[in-house]
Protein backbone atom coordinates (compact mmCIF):
# COMPACT_ATOMS: atom_id res chain seq x y z
CA UNK A 1 0.00 0.00 0.00
CA UNK A 2 2.81 2.33 0.97
CA UNK A 3 4.66 1.50 -2.25
CA UNK A 4 1.51 2.22 -4.26
CA UNK A 5 1.06 5.58 -2.54
CA UNK A 6 4.73 6.49 -3.05
CA UNK A 7 4.50 5.51 -6.73
CA UNK A 8 1.36 7.62 -7.19
CA UNK A 9 3.01 10.67 -5.60
CA UNK A 10 6.11 10.15 -7.72
CA UNK A 11 4.01 9.78 -10.87
CA UNK A 12 1.96 12.89 -9.99
CA UNK A 13 4.97 15.14 -9.44
CA UNK A 14 6.69 13.73 -12.48
CA UNK A 15 3.59 14.46 -14.58
CA UNK A 16 3.46 18.03 -13.29
CA UNK A 17 6.94 18.67 -14.63
CA UNK A 18 5.97 17.79 -18.21
CA UNK A 19 4.70 20.30 -20.77
CA UNK A 20 1.03 20.36 -21.81
CA UNK A 21 -1.42 22.41 -23.83
CA UNK A 22 -4.90 23.18 -22.53
CA UNK A 23 -7.76 25.72 -22.49
CA UNK A 24 -8.08 27.83 -19.35
CA UNK A 25 -10.59 30.53 -18.39
CA UNK A 26 -8.81 33.49 -16.81
CA UNK A 27 -10.58 36.19 -14.78
CA UNK A 28 -10.49 39.65 -16.35
CA UNK A 29 -9.91 43.06 -14.85
CA UNK A 30 -10.49 46.26 -16.84
CA UNK A 31 -8.28 49.10 -15.75
CA UNK A 32 -10.15 52.40 -16.26
CA UNK A 33 -10.84 55.55 -14.30
CA UNK A 34 -14.10 54.88 -12.42
CA UNK A 35 -14.37 58.60 -11.64
CA UNK A 36 -14.93 59.35 -15.33
CA UNK A 37 -16.48 56.21 -16.83
CA UNK A 38 -19.19 53.75 -15.91
CA UNK A 39 -20.19 50.41 -17.50
CA UNK A 40 -23.68 50.38 -19.02
CA UNK A 41 -23.71 46.61 -19.35
CA UNK A 42 -21.68 44.24 -17.23
CA UNK A 43 -18.08 43.93 -18.40
CA UNK A 44 -16.88 40.47 -19.47
CA UNK A 45 -15.70 38.55 -16.42
CA UNK A 46 -13.38 36.04 -18.03
CA UNK A 47 -11.53 35.11 -21.17
CA UNK A 48 -10.77 31.61 -22.43
CA UNK A 49 -7.27 31.06 -23.74
CA UNK A 50 -5.41 28.09 -25.18
CA UNK A 51 -2.04 28.00 -23.37
CA UNK A 52 1.00 25.78 -23.13
CA UNK A 53 3.26 25.35 -20.13
CA UNK A 54 4.59 22.89 -17.62
CA UNK A 55 1.98 20.86 -15.77
CA UNK A 56 2.48 22.56 -12.43
CA UNK A 57 1.77 26.05 -13.86
CA UNK A 58 -1.26 24.76 -15.76
CA UNK A 59 -2.55 22.90 -12.70
CA UNK A 60 -2.20 26.01 -10.53
CA UNK A 61 -4.00 28.19 -13.09
CA UNK A 62 -6.76 25.75 -13.99
CA UNK A 63 -7.51 24.98 -10.34
CA UNK A 64 -8.56 28.62 -9.98
CA UNK A 65 -6.65 29.09 -6.73
CA UNK A 66 -5.42 32.68 -6.29
CA UNK A 67 -5.34 33.45 -10.01
CA UNK A 68 -4.61 37.14 -10.45
CA UNK A 69 -6.95 38.56 -13.10
CA UNK A 70 -5.59 39.51 -16.50
CA UNK A 71 -5.67 43.27 -16.87
CA UNK A 72 -6.82 45.21 -19.93
CA UNK A 73 -6.06 48.94 -19.70
CA UNK A 74 -8.86 51.13 -21.08
CA UNK A 75 -7.80 54.73 -21.50
CA UNK A 76 -10.92 56.01 -23.27
CA UNK A 77 -13.37 53.14 -22.78
CA UNK A 78 -16.39 55.03 -24.11
CA UNK A 79 -14.82 54.99 -27.59
CA UNK A 80 -14.72 51.18 -27.58
CA UNK A 81 -17.49 48.81 -28.44
CA UNK A 82 -15.50 45.62 -28.58
CA UNK A 83 -12.06 44.07 -28.30
CA UNK A 84 -11.38 41.26 -30.72
CA UNK A 85 -9.90 38.10 -29.22
CA UNK A 86 -6.88 38.19 -31.52
CA UNK A 87 -5.85 41.55 -30.00
CA UNK A 88 -5.67 40.12 -26.48
CA UNK A 89 -2.33 38.26 -26.55
CA UNK A 90 -0.71 41.69 -26.91
CA UNK A 91 -2.07 42.60 -23.46
CA UNK A 92 -1.55 39.30 -21.69
CA UNK A 93 1.84 38.05 -22.86
CA UNK A 94 3.62 39.73 -19.94
CA UNK A 95 0.96 38.75 -17.42
CA UNK A 96 1.07 34.98 -17.84
CA UNK A 97 4.32 33.98 -16.23
CA UNK A 98 5.37 30.45 -17.14
CA UNK A 99 2.64 30.06 -19.75
CA UNK A 100 2.66 30.64 -23.46
CA UNK A 101 -0.45 31.86 -25.25
CA UNK A 102 -1.24 29.79 -28.33
CA UNK A 103 -4.48 31.57 -29.20
CA UNK A 104 -7.45 33.24 -27.56
CA UNK A 105 -10.62 31.15 -27.78
CA UNK A 106 -12.98 33.97 -26.79
CA UNK A 107 -13.93 35.61 -30.09
CA UNK A 108 -14.80 39.11 -28.92
CA UNK A 109 -15.14 40.98 -25.64
CA UNK A 110 -18.00 43.45 -25.86
CA UNK A 111 -17.56 46.71 -23.97
CA UNK A 112 -20.37 49.17 -23.31
CA UNK A 113 -19.13 52.06 -21.22
CA UNK A 114 -20.09 55.70 -21.10
CA UNK A 115 -18.73 58.86 -19.59
CA UNK A 116 -20.08 59.31 -16.09
CA UNK A 117 -22.51 62.22 -15.61
CA UNK A 118 -24.05 63.72 -12.50
CA UNK A 119 -26.92 66.16 -11.88
CA UNK A 120 -29.45 67.25 -9.29
CA UNK A 121 -32.81 65.61 -9.83
CA UNK A 122 -36.10 66.92 -8.50
CA UNK A 123 -38.47 64.27 -7.15
CA UNK A 124 -42.21 64.11 -6.66
CA UNK A 125 -44.66 61.37 -5.76
CA UNK A 126 -46.92 59.81 -8.35
CA UNK A 127 -50.67 60.10 -7.61
CA UNK A 128 -51.09 59.00 -4.01
CA UNK A 129 -54.87 58.62 -4.22
CA UNK A 130 -54.58 55.11 -5.61
CA UNK A 131 -52.58 54.01 -2.55
CA UNK A 132 -55.22 55.14 -0.04
CA UNK A 133 -57.96 53.05 1.51
CA UNK A 134 -61.14 53.65 -0.52
CA UNK A 135 -62.75 55.37 2.47
CA UNK A 136 -59.87 57.81 2.95
CA UNK A 137 -58.55 60.87 1.15
CA UNK A 138 -55.59 63.24 1.39
CA UNK A 139 -55.83 66.01 3.94
CA UNK A 140 -52.53 67.72 3.11
CA UNK A 141 -50.00 68.12 0.31
CA UNK A 142 -47.53 65.28 -0.26
CA UNK A 143 -44.08 66.34 0.96
CA UNK A 144 -40.80 64.79 -0.18
CA UNK A 145 -37.65 65.51 1.83
CA UNK A 146 -35.19 66.24 0.30
CA UNK A 147 -36.94 67.51 -2.81
CA UNK A 148 -33.80 66.92 -4.93
CA UNK A 149 -31.11 64.26 -4.89
CA UNK A 150 -27.78 64.02 -6.71
CA UNK A 151 -27.76 61.26 -9.32
CA UNK A 152 -24.68 59.83 -10.98
CA UNK A 153 -24.44 57.28 -13.79
CA UNK A 154 -24.07 56.74 -17.54
CA UNK A 155 -24.50 60.03 -19.38
CA UNK A 156 -27.23 58.80 -21.75
CA UNK A 157 -29.41 57.66 -18.84
CA UNK A 158 -28.75 60.50 -16.41
CA UNK A 159 -29.47 63.21 -18.97
CA UNK A 160 -32.80 61.61 -19.95
CA UNK A 161 -34.31 61.35 -16.46
CA UNK A 162 -37.60 63.26 -16.20
CA UNK A 163 -37.64 66.51 -14.26
CA UNK A 164 -39.25 66.05 -11.80
CA UNK A 165 -39.00 62.28 -11.63
CA UNK A 166 -42.07 60.66 -10.10
CA UNK A 167 -41.62 58.02 -7.42
CA UNK A 168 -44.23 55.41 -6.58
CA UNK A 169 -45.35 54.47 -3.09
CA UNK A 170 -45.72 50.72 -2.70
CA UNK A 171 -47.97 50.73 0.39
CA UNK A 172 -51.65 50.12 -0.29
CA UNK A 173 -54.88 50.82 1.61
CA UNK A 174 -53.28 53.65 3.59
CA UNK A 175 -55.71 54.77 6.32
CA UNK A 176 -53.42 56.77 8.62
CA UNK A 177 -51.14 59.78 8.27
CA UNK A 178 -48.09 58.69 6.27
CA UNK A 179 -44.44 59.18 7.35
CA UNK A 180 -42.12 56.73 5.64
CA UNK A 181 -38.69 56.45 4.06
CA UNK A 182 -38.97 55.63 0.37
CA UNK A 183 -36.15 54.05 -1.59
CA UNK A 184 -35.49 55.96 -4.81
CA UNK A 185 -36.21 53.39 -7.48
CA UNK A 186 -35.36 54.77 -10.92
CA UNK A 187 -35.58 53.09 -14.31
CA UNK A 188 -32.24 51.30 -14.94
CA UNK A 189 -31.55 52.14 -11.31
CA UNK A 190 -28.84 49.51 -10.96
CA UNK A 191 -26.67 51.78 -13.13
CA UNK A 192 -27.48 54.97 -11.26
CA UNK A 193 -26.23 56.04 -7.87
CA UNK A 194 -28.52 58.39 -5.91
CA UNK A 195 -27.32 60.47 -3.00
CA UNK A 196 -29.20 60.12 -0.73
CA UNK A 197 -30.76 56.86 -1.84
CA UNK A 198 -33.90 57.37 0.31
CA UNK A 199 -36.34 60.24 0.67
CA UNK A 200 -38.78 60.89 3.48
CA UNK A 201 -42.42 61.09 2.34
CA UNK A 202 -45.16 62.59 4.47
CA UNK A 203 -48.83 63.34 3.94
CA UNK A 204 -51.99 63.42 6.03
CA UNK A 205 -55.13 61.38 5.36
CA UNK A 206 -58.67 61.84 6.50
CA UNK A 207 -61.76 59.66 6.50
CA UNK A 208 -64.28 60.28 3.75
CA UNK A 209 -67.92 60.76 4.62
CA UNK A 210 -70.29 59.47 2.00
CA UNK A 211 -72.98 61.96 0.91
CA UNK A 212 -75.69 60.84 -1.52
CA UNK A 213 -77.88 63.48 -3.13
CA UNK A 214 -79.25 64.68 -6.43
CA UNK A 215 -77.06 67.31 -8.05
CA UNK A 216 -77.76 69.76 -10.82
CA UNK A 217 -77.04 68.55 -14.38
CA UNK A 218 -75.73 71.07 -16.87
CA UNK A 219 -75.28 70.44 -20.62
CA UNK A 220 -72.69 72.59 -22.33
CA UNK A 221 -72.30 73.34 -26.06
CA UNK A 222 -75.56 71.75 -27.08
CA UNK A 223 -76.29 72.53 -30.79
CA UNK A 224 -78.89 75.20 -31.36
CA UNK A 225 -82.45 74.00 -32.02
CA UNK A 226 -81.53 70.51 -30.89
CA UNK A 227 -83.72 68.26 -28.78
CA UNK A 228 -81.64 66.38 -26.24
CA UNK A 229 -84.05 63.47 -25.90
CA UNK A 230 -83.93 63.70 -22.14
CA UNK A 231 -85.72 65.49 -19.44
CA UNK A 232 -83.28 65.58 -16.53
CA UNK A 233 -82.33 68.62 -14.51
CA UNK A 234 -80.76 66.67 -11.64
CA UNK A 235 -79.00 63.29 -11.34
CA UNK A 236 -78.18 61.11 -8.32
CA UNK A 237 -74.56 61.19 -7.16
CA UNK A 238 -72.66 59.71 -4.21
CA UNK A 239 -69.73 61.86 -3.09
CA UNK A 240 -66.95 61.24 -0.60
CA UNK A 241 -66.20 64.39 1.40
CA UNK A 242 -63.41 64.74 4.02
CA UNK A 243 -64.89 64.36 7.47
CA UNK A 244 -63.67 67.80 8.59
CA UNK A 245 -65.53 69.46 5.69
CA UNK A 246 -68.67 67.36 5.77
CA UNK A 247 -70.55 69.55 8.26
CA UNK A 248 -70.34 72.61 5.99
CA UNK A 249 -70.79 70.67 2.74
CA UNK A 250 -73.72 71.82 0.62
CA UNK A 251 -74.56 69.43 -2.31
CA UNK A 252 -76.41 72.31 -4.03
CA UNK A 253 -73.02 73.89 -4.82
CA UNK A 254 -72.01 70.79 -6.78
CA UNK A 255 -73.02 70.20 -10.37
CA UNK A 256 -72.60 67.48 -12.99
CA UNK A 257 -71.45 68.83 -16.35
CA UNK A 258 -71.63 67.24 -19.79
CA UNK A 259 -69.79 69.02 -22.56
CA UNK A 260 -71.04 68.09 -26.03
CA UNK A 261 -68.24 69.94 -27.81
CA UNK A 262 -66.63 67.63 -30.33
CA UNK A 263 -69.38 64.98 -30.27
CA UNK A 264 -71.26 64.11 -33.44
CA UNK A 265 -75.05 64.13 -33.42
CA UNK A 266 -76.60 60.81 -32.48
CA UNK A 267 -77.29 58.66 -29.48
CA UNK A 268 -74.44 58.96 -26.94
CA UNK A 269 -73.89 57.81 -23.38
CA UNK A 270 -71.63 60.15 -21.44
CA UNK A 271 -70.24 60.27 -17.91
CA UNK A 272 -70.76 63.70 -16.36
CA UNK A 273 -67.88 65.57 -14.81
CA UNK A 274 -68.63 66.64 -11.24
CA UNK A 275 -67.58 70.18 -10.38
CA UNK A 276 -67.61 72.22 -7.20
CA UNK A 277 -66.53 69.51 -4.79
CA UNK A 278 -64.42 70.60 -1.79
CA UNK A 279 -60.65 69.90 -1.91
CA UNK A 280 -59.62 66.23 -1.54
CA UNK A 281 -63.24 65.09 -2.11
CA UNK A 282 -64.07 62.54 -4.77
CA UNK A 283 -67.03 61.05 -6.60
CA UNK A 284 -67.89 57.58 -5.30
CA UNK A 285 -70.76 56.87 -7.67
CA UNK A 286 -72.49 58.58 -10.58
CA UNK A 287 -74.37 57.13 -13.52
CA UNK A 288 -73.67 58.01 -17.10
CA UNK A 289 -76.36 59.92 -19.00
CA UNK A 290 -77.81 58.91 -22.40
CA UNK A 291 -78.35 61.83 -24.75
CA UNK A 292 -79.97 61.74 -28.19
CA UNK A 293 -79.71 64.90 -30.32
CA UNK B 1 -20.96 48.72 -56.19
CA UNK B 2 -18.90 50.58 -53.60
CA UNK B 3 -16.17 48.32 -52.20
CA UNK B 4 -15.80 47.64 -48.48
CA UNK B 5 -13.06 49.88 -47.11
CA UNK B 6 -10.54 48.24 -44.83
CA UNK B 7 -7.77 50.10 -43.02
CA UNK B 8 -4.44 48.56 -42.18
CA UNK B 9 -2.17 50.16 -39.64
CA UNK B 10 0.54 49.41 -37.12
CA UNK B 11 3.49 51.05 -35.48
CA UNK B 12 6.81 51.67 -37.17
CA UNK B 13 8.47 48.37 -38.08
CA UNK B 14 5.37 46.28 -37.44
CA UNK B 15 5.35 45.08 -41.06
CA UNK B 16 2.28 46.83 -42.47
CA UNK B 17 3.76 46.97 -45.95
CA UNK B 18 4.62 43.27 -45.96
CA UNK B 19 1.08 42.38 -44.93
CA UNK B 20 -0.33 44.79 -47.53
CA UNK B 21 1.78 43.07 -50.19
CA UNK B 22 0.25 39.71 -49.25
CA UNK B 23 -3.25 41.22 -49.60
CA UNK B 24 -2.21 42.78 -52.91
CA UNK B 25 -1.04 39.40 -54.18
CA UNK B 26 -4.62 38.19 -53.51
CA UNK B 27 -5.87 40.87 -55.90
CA UNK B 28 -6.90 43.41 -53.28
CA UNK B 29 -6.24 47.03 -54.31
CA UNK B 30 -4.00 48.73 -51.73
CA UNK B 31 -3.81 52.48 -51.16
CA UNK B 32 -0.53 53.34 -49.46
CA UNK B 33 -1.44 56.61 -47.72
CA UNK B 34 2.13 57.44 -46.65
CA UNK B 35 3.58 56.99 -50.15
CA UNK B 36 0.66 58.89 -51.67
CA UNK B 37 1.22 61.71 -49.17
CA UNK B 38 4.86 61.98 -50.23
CA UNK B 39 3.79 61.93 -53.84
CA UNK B 40 1.10 64.58 -53.36
CA UNK B 41 3.58 66.86 -51.62
CA UNK B 42 5.41 67.16 -54.95
CA UNK B 43 2.55 66.87 -57.44
CA UNK B 44 -0.50 68.53 -55.86
CA UNK B 45 -0.33 72.24 -56.74
CA UNK B 46 -2.66 73.32 -53.94
CA UNK B 47 -0.72 71.37 -51.32
CA UNK B 48 2.64 72.64 -52.60
CA UNK B 49 1.54 76.26 -52.38
CA UNK B 50 0.10 75.70 -48.88
CA UNK B 51 3.35 74.13 -47.67
CA UNK B 52 5.43 76.94 -49.19
CA UNK B 53 3.16 79.51 -47.56
CA UNK B 54 3.41 77.86 -44.15
CA UNK B 55 7.04 76.70 -44.11
CA UNK B 56 8.69 79.01 -46.65
CA UNK B 57 9.97 78.67 -50.22
CA UNK B 58 12.97 76.66 -49.01
CA UNK B 59 10.61 73.73 -48.48
CA UNK B 60 11.18 72.84 -52.14
CA UNK B 61 14.28 72.58 -54.32
CA UNK B 62 14.42 74.41 -57.62
CA UNK B 63 13.57 71.20 -59.49
CA UNK B 64 10.31 70.95 -57.52
CA UNK B 65 11.34 68.09 -55.27
CA UNK B 66 10.62 68.32 -51.54
CA UNK B 67 13.43 69.51 -49.30
CA UNK B 68 12.90 66.74 -46.76
CA UNK B 69 15.79 67.66 -44.46
CA UNK B 70 14.53 71.27 -44.25
CA UNK B 71 10.97 70.16 -43.45
CA UNK B 72 12.27 67.59 -40.94
CA UNK B 73 14.22 70.27 -39.09
CA UNK B 74 11.13 72.49 -39.02
CA UNK B 75 8.80 69.86 -37.56
CA UNK B 76 11.20 67.69 -35.55
CA UNK B 77 10.64 68.19 -31.83
CA UNK B 78 7.91 70.75 -32.56
CA UNK B 79 4.55 69.00 -32.23
CA UNK B 80 2.66 72.17 -33.13
CA UNK B 81 4.45 72.58 -36.48
CA UNK B 82 4.01 68.85 -37.15
CA UNK B 83 0.31 69.29 -36.48
CA UNK B 84 0.20 72.14 -38.99
CA UNK B 85 1.95 70.02 -41.64
CA UNK B 86 -0.38 67.07 -41.01
CA UNK B 87 -3.33 69.46 -41.14
CA UNK B 88 -2.29 70.43 -44.67
CA UNK B 89 -1.41 66.96 -45.94
CA UNK B 90 -4.13 64.73 -44.44
CA UNK B 91 -7.15 66.44 -46.05
CA UNK B 92 -5.50 66.28 -49.49
CA UNK B 93 -4.69 62.59 -48.97
CA UNK B 94 -8.29 62.06 -47.85
CA UNK B 95 -9.62 63.58 -51.09
CA UNK B 96 -7.15 61.59 -53.16
CA UNK B 97 -8.19 58.38 -51.39
CA UNK B 98 -11.90 59.08 -51.99
CA UNK B 99 -11.23 59.51 -55.72
CA UNK B 100 -9.15 56.32 -55.74
CA UNK B 101 -11.92 54.28 -54.06
CA UNK B 102 -14.44 55.47 -56.66
CA UNK B 103 -12.24 53.94 -59.35
CA UNK B 104 -12.26 50.52 -57.62
CA UNK B 105 -15.91 49.65 -58.17
CA UNK B 106 -15.04 46.16 -59.42
CA UNK B 107 -13.34 45.13 -56.18
CA UNK B 108 -15.24 43.63 -53.26
CA UNK B 109 -12.91 45.42 -50.87
CA UNK B 110 -9.96 47.79 -50.82
CA UNK B 111 -7.18 48.31 -48.32
CA UNK B 112 -5.96 51.65 -47.03
CA UNK B 113 -2.52 51.37 -45.47
CA UNK B 114 -1.59 54.22 -43.14
CA UNK B 115 0.74 54.52 -40.18
CA UNK B 116 -1.39 57.19 -38.49
CA UNK B 117 -4.84 55.80 -39.21
CA UNK B 118 -6.00 56.21 -35.60
CA UNK B 119 -4.01 59.33 -34.80
CA UNK B 120 -5.44 61.16 -37.83
CA UNK B 121 -8.93 59.79 -37.11
CA UNK B 122 -9.12 58.61 -40.73
CA UNK B 123 -10.21 55.13 -39.53
CA UNK B 124 -13.67 56.50 -38.78
CA UNK B 125 -14.84 56.35 -42.40
CA UNK B 126 -13.58 52.79 -42.85
CA UNK B 127 -15.64 49.62 -42.42
CA UNK B 128 -13.00 47.58 -40.58
CA UNK B 129 -9.43 48.06 -39.37
CA UNK B 130 -6.59 45.55 -39.35
CA UNK B 131 -3.78 46.20 -36.87
CA UNK B 132 -0.39 44.63 -37.56
CA UNK B 133 1.28 43.85 -34.27
CA UNK B 134 4.84 42.92 -33.38
CA UNK B 135 6.91 43.07 -30.18
CA UNK B 136 8.87 46.30 -29.74
CA UNK B 137 12.30 44.64 -29.90
CA UNK B 138 11.43 42.98 -33.20
CA UNK B 139 10.19 46.29 -34.60
CA UNK B 140 13.33 48.16 -33.53
CA UNK B 141 15.56 45.51 -35.09
CA UNK B 142 13.64 45.68 -38.38
CA UNK B 143 13.76 49.49 -38.61
CA UNK B 144 17.46 49.72 -37.75
CA UNK B 145 18.17 47.16 -40.47
CA UNK B 146 15.91 48.95 -42.99
CA UNK B 147 16.73 52.62 -42.24
CA UNK B 148 20.45 52.55 -41.65
CA UNK B 149 20.57 56.27 -40.89
CA UNK B 150 18.51 55.67 -37.71
CA UNK B 151 19.94 54.51 -34.40
CA UNK B 152 18.15 52.17 -32.03
CA UNK B 153 17.54 55.05 -29.59
CA UNK B 154 15.94 57.15 -32.34
CA UNK B 155 13.64 54.29 -33.34
CA UNK B 156 12.59 53.76 -29.72
CA UNK B 157 11.92 57.52 -29.53
CA UNK B 158 9.68 57.30 -32.59
CA UNK B 159 7.83 54.33 -31.06
CA UNK B 160 7.29 56.28 -27.84
CA UNK B 161 5.87 59.22 -29.81
CA UNK B 162 3.40 57.00 -31.67
CA UNK B 163 0.09 55.81 -30.25
CA UNK B 164 0.87 52.84 -27.97
CA UNK B 165 0.27 49.51 -29.65
CA UNK B 166 -2.14 48.49 -26.87
CA UNK B 167 -4.43 51.39 -27.79
CA UNK B 168 -4.33 50.41 -31.44
CA UNK B 169 -5.18 46.80 -30.58
CA UNK B 170 -8.24 47.95 -28.64
CA UNK B 171 -9.61 49.60 -31.78
CA UNK B 172 -8.79 46.71 -34.10
CA UNK B 173 -11.35 44.57 -35.88
CA UNK B 174 -8.65 42.14 -36.98
CA UNK B 175 -5.13 41.63 -35.69
CA UNK B 176 -2.22 40.18 -37.61
CA UNK B 177 0.72 39.14 -35.46
CA UNK B 178 3.95 39.64 -37.38
CA UNK B 179 6.44 38.57 -34.73
CA UNK B 180 8.53 36.30 -36.96
CA UNK B 181 7.16 33.32 -35.04
CA UNK B 182 3.55 33.15 -36.17
CA UNK B 183 3.07 32.73 -39.92
CA UNK B 184 1.59 35.80 -41.60
CA UNK B 185 0.05 34.32 -44.76
CA UNK B 186 -2.49 32.02 -42.99
CA UNK B 187 -3.58 34.98 -40.86
CA UNK B 188 -4.05 37.11 -43.98
CA UNK B 189 -6.00 34.35 -45.74
CA UNK B 190 -8.32 33.95 -42.75
CA UNK B 191 -9.04 37.69 -42.62
CA UNK B 192 -9.42 37.82 -46.41
CA UNK B 193 -12.12 35.14 -46.20
CA UNK B 194 -13.89 36.96 -43.41
CA UNK B 195 -13.93 40.26 -45.35
CA UNK B 196 -15.12 38.54 -48.54
CA UNK B 197 -17.97 37.08 -46.48
CA UNK B 198 -18.92 40.63 -45.40
CA UNK B 199 -19.13 41.88 -48.99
Amino acid sequence: MLCFFAATVFWFFNALNKSYTTNISFPLHFDYNPENYVPVTALPKEVRINVSGIGWNLFRRSSGIKIPPLTIPLERPSELKKIVGSALPGFFSNQLEGLEINFVITDTLYINMQPKAGRWLRLSIDSVQQNLDRNFTLSSDVKVVPESVFVEGPMSIVTKLDEPTKLKINDQNIDANYRQDLKIDLAQGDLIKCNPSYVFVTFGVEKLVSVSDSIKLEILNAPAKSHLGMNLSKIPCTMGVPESLSKDFDPNRVKAVIDLKGFKRGNVKLLPQVMGLPEHSRVLKIDSVRIRY
Amino acid sequence: MKPIEIGITGGIGSGKSLVSKVFHSLGVPVYDADSRAKNLMTTDGILISQIKKEFGALSYYEDGSLNRSYISVKVFNDPERLKVLNGLVHPRVGEDYTKWVKEKNNSSYVLKEAALLFEANSYKGLNKVIVVSAPEDVRVERVVKRDQHRTEAQVRDIIRNQMPEEQKLLKADFVIVNDEVKMVVPQVLEIHQKIIALA
